[in-house]
């Protein structure tokens, strides 16, 4: 059936990623290192003062969170570009946007996700208050996986040129979530509610999965102009 | 008899430069041929053109079970590619590189140990392919034809950086599938002294 | 009526082809110029030097003659490389990926005007040279923008491939130009509950408003120029080898 062949290709390219990405440790140890070294650069640069710290821990795990899940694009497509599978996938007569859909899961699962448990661990080095850490979780999580979606955006159309190049790209689009996940934590911080940038962040989600996924396929193919 | 795959008049320009112009062939089932030409004669744009990958193309490519005329990008095309660069994942063990491969995915475990068997890698099964050497890899590529039976296989380079045996044991698959009705169409740079039509790109130019 | 509508149906069909936009640009170049230069310095001279003063802000504000005029035309043509990202990535116009790319420099410039124009107003007014208020933010947010088109535009080597990945960004950016907006203002009262606004227009009397449309038209017309200028350097730098240029500018044939 059309369909069950559809599902087993989108699994074989997960598997296929996720195996490759496990068996390289440095795929999904590299964000996570970034992450935290950025958030020690923070106090190292403003001095330890905790009442200095406390202030500006959401505004640091977010730029973290950010800059970490943009820069580890750059393998996404290029290395399967390089070494012709990428032409398989298009040959093989299933809908493209599986496949920017699937990278981009795969992107989340080994640089979004170890994220989300470092910001925990971060959140007690920044002396973040207590009680926002479920906020916080929520937020990076709807964050970091509309960053995915900008980053393979970002690296389908600089394919082969500098990771930097693809950051710049897609950094001004981040803003938004940027602005929006600080807020949640600026209001969760003051036990405001914070529902409704929750909402509007995982609208701005939903959106975003086939709107970014298609333009990116539309990005791929410029490949094959 | 019915043609698998056949090329009319087929011009190829890249970069305002004539690369072959003139092109006619058929494939019929069970047959194979031979595309031979200098580094540059466009034997790689060639087989682009036909997987539709190139656009940029005048004359007829049709792929049976299609209608005549629609452009080659929209026609359904039943084949195996393998291009130049062979798809070969370093980190992935032979097993590995096998089963996940749009062929072997739903392959048993016994058919992805028969095929390792035929092309001599059976106890390098759980290798990591960076290990092997470029020989090796050619051959777990030449494994993964064996996964699942195609109409047409069209493999650009098949015997390029492989010694007397591999050389053999390639020549060996293909008479083996074209029994069971398969046919290949291989590109390379000199004659392979294979027994098959011989198309050469150069006198095309 | 109808011969009407045909005529101008006709006249954007005959546009999109580069030789004929290229004929026509140089012949109407000139005239394009000396009604921007004049208008342009019209309004400029009118609202610097006769406009009266404002009773609050003193002479200071008369640099909204060029930071305003700016502004609008930073955000016009962002939207207006969307429409034309739109039409070449849906109708593969290669005119409009032209124009796109033409176009950005002279956004990116005119976004840089305004923000540094909005810098020197505020520092005499508030006493500072930049303060993040919701709207100085959003240009600097779509300088960022403009930015990260032309970069992308100079990484490629390929011009066509260019255009259409360019065209892509453009029509992303659009989308989310209005949620920037949005969640800027959101920022800036989550933040600061008393808004303020950096550079708040002084209440116009008609004596202001009639020198500050004349300079938005002069600023629109001067862009019109600069852009149909950029345009044929930029038909010619690409179809240099093809006959119709050969033959205008090397009488050469191919």
């Amino acid at each position: 059936m059309k369909g069950h062949n559809t599902f087993n290709w989108f699994k074989l390219i997960l598997t296929r990623d996720l195996t490759i990405a496990f068996r390289r440790s440095s795929s999904y140890l590299t964000p996570l290192i970034f992450f935290l070294i950025v958030i020690t650069f923070f106090p190292l640069a403003l001095g330890p003062q905790e009442s200095l710290i406390s202030s500006l821990a959401p505004g640091v795990i977010w730029i973290s969170a950010l800059l970490s899940s943009l820069l580890a694009v750059e393998g996404i497509f290029s290395e399967d570009d390089r070494d012709g599978t990428l032409d398989q996938y298009f040959l093989s007569n299933e809908p493209p946007f599986l496949l920017v859909f699937s990278k981009v899961l795969c992107h989340w699962l080994i640089c979004g996700a170890p994220i989300l448990l470092a910001s925990i661990l971060g959140s007690f080095m920044l002396f973040l208050p207590n009680g926002v850490l479920v906020p916080l979780l929520m937020s990076l999580f709807l964050g970091t996986f509309f960053m995915s979606l900008l980053g393979a955006l970002g690296a389908a159309l600089s394919l082969g040129k500098s990771a930097i190049l693809s950051t710049i790209i897609v950094l001004p689009f981040s803003i938004p979530t940027l602005l929006m996940g600080t807020s949640i934590m600026t209001l969760a911080i003051n036990e405001q509610d914070y529902s409704g940038y929750l909402q509007i962040m995982g609208a701005m989600l939903a959106v975003g999965v086939p709107g970014l996924c298609i333009l990116t396929v539309e990005a791929i193919l410029l490949r094959y102009e | 008899m019915s043609y698998i795959l056949k090329a009319k008049d087929l011009n190829c320009y890249r970069s305002g430069n004539t690369i072959f112009q003139g092109l006619n062939f058929e494939i019929d089932s069970g047959s194979n041929i031979e595309v031979i030409g200098s580094n540059g004669s466009g034997k790689t744009s060639f087989l682009r053109i036909l997987l539709g990958f190139i656009p940029d193309y005048e004359g007829l490519v049709h792929w049976s079970g299609n209608e005549e005329n629609i452009d080659v990008r929209y026609q359904e095309k039943s084949c195996f590619y393998q291009g130049h660069q062979t798809g070969i994942k370093p980190l992935l063990s032979v097993y590995e590189n096998l089963k996940f491969s749009s062929s072997g995915f739903s392959s048993s475990r016994a058919l992805i140990h028969d095929s390792a068997i035929r092309v001599g890698l059976e106890n390098h099964l759980n290798t990591p392919a960076s290990e092997l050497s470029a020989g090796q890899k050619k051959r777990i590529a030449i494994a993964r034809w064996l996964l699942k039976d195609f109409d047409l296989y069209l493999v650009d380079e098949p015997f390029t950086a492989l010694d007397d045996e591999g050389c053999d044991l390639i020549k060996a698959v293909m008479s083996e599938l074209n029994k069971k009705g398969s046919s290949f169409l291989i590109t390379g740079h000199r004659n392979s002294l294979l027994d098959t039509e011989k198309l050469i790109l150069d006198d095309l130019k | 009526m109808n011969k009407f509508w045909f005529l101008i149906k006709n006249w954007f069909i005959a546009m999109g082809s580069t030789p004929s936009f290229y004929k026509w640009a140089t012949t109407f170049l000139p005239w394009l110029g000396i009604l921007a230069f004049l208008t342009f310095s019209l309004g400029l001279v009118w609202g610097i030097g006769f406009a009266p003063s404002d009773y609050k802000q003193g002479d200071v504000y008369r640099i909204l003659f060029i930071h305003v005029p700016s502004a609008i035309l930073g955000q016009s043509i962002y939207l207006m490389m969307a429409v034309f990202g739109f039409i070449s990535l849906v109708w593969r116009a290669k005119i409009a990926g032209m124009l796109l790319i033409s176009a950005a420099p002279l956004g990116a410039g005119f976004t840089l005007v305004a923000l540094v124009t909005g810098s020197i107003w505020g520092k005499p007014t508030w006493g500072t040279w930049w303060v993040w208020d919701a709207r100085l933010t959003s240009t600097l947010i779509l300088f960022f923008l403009y930015a990260a088109i032309i970069a992308l535009h100079s990484s490629l080597d390929n011009k066509t491939k260019a255009d259409r990945a360019v065209s892509i960004l453009s029509v992303l950016g659009i989308a989310i130009v209005p949620i920037i907006k949005k969640s800027v203002d959101w920022w800036q009262t989550l933040h600061q509950p008393s808004t303020f606004s950096l550079t708040s227009s002084p209440s116009m009397t008609a004596d202001m408003y009639q020198p500050l449309l004349m300079c938005v038209v002069g600023f629109y017309l001067v862009f019109i120029f600069m852009l149909t200028n950029s345009l044929r350097a930029e038909i010619i730098s690409r179809e240099k080898g093809r006959n119709w240029a050969q033959k205008q500018f090397f009488r050469r044939e191919k």
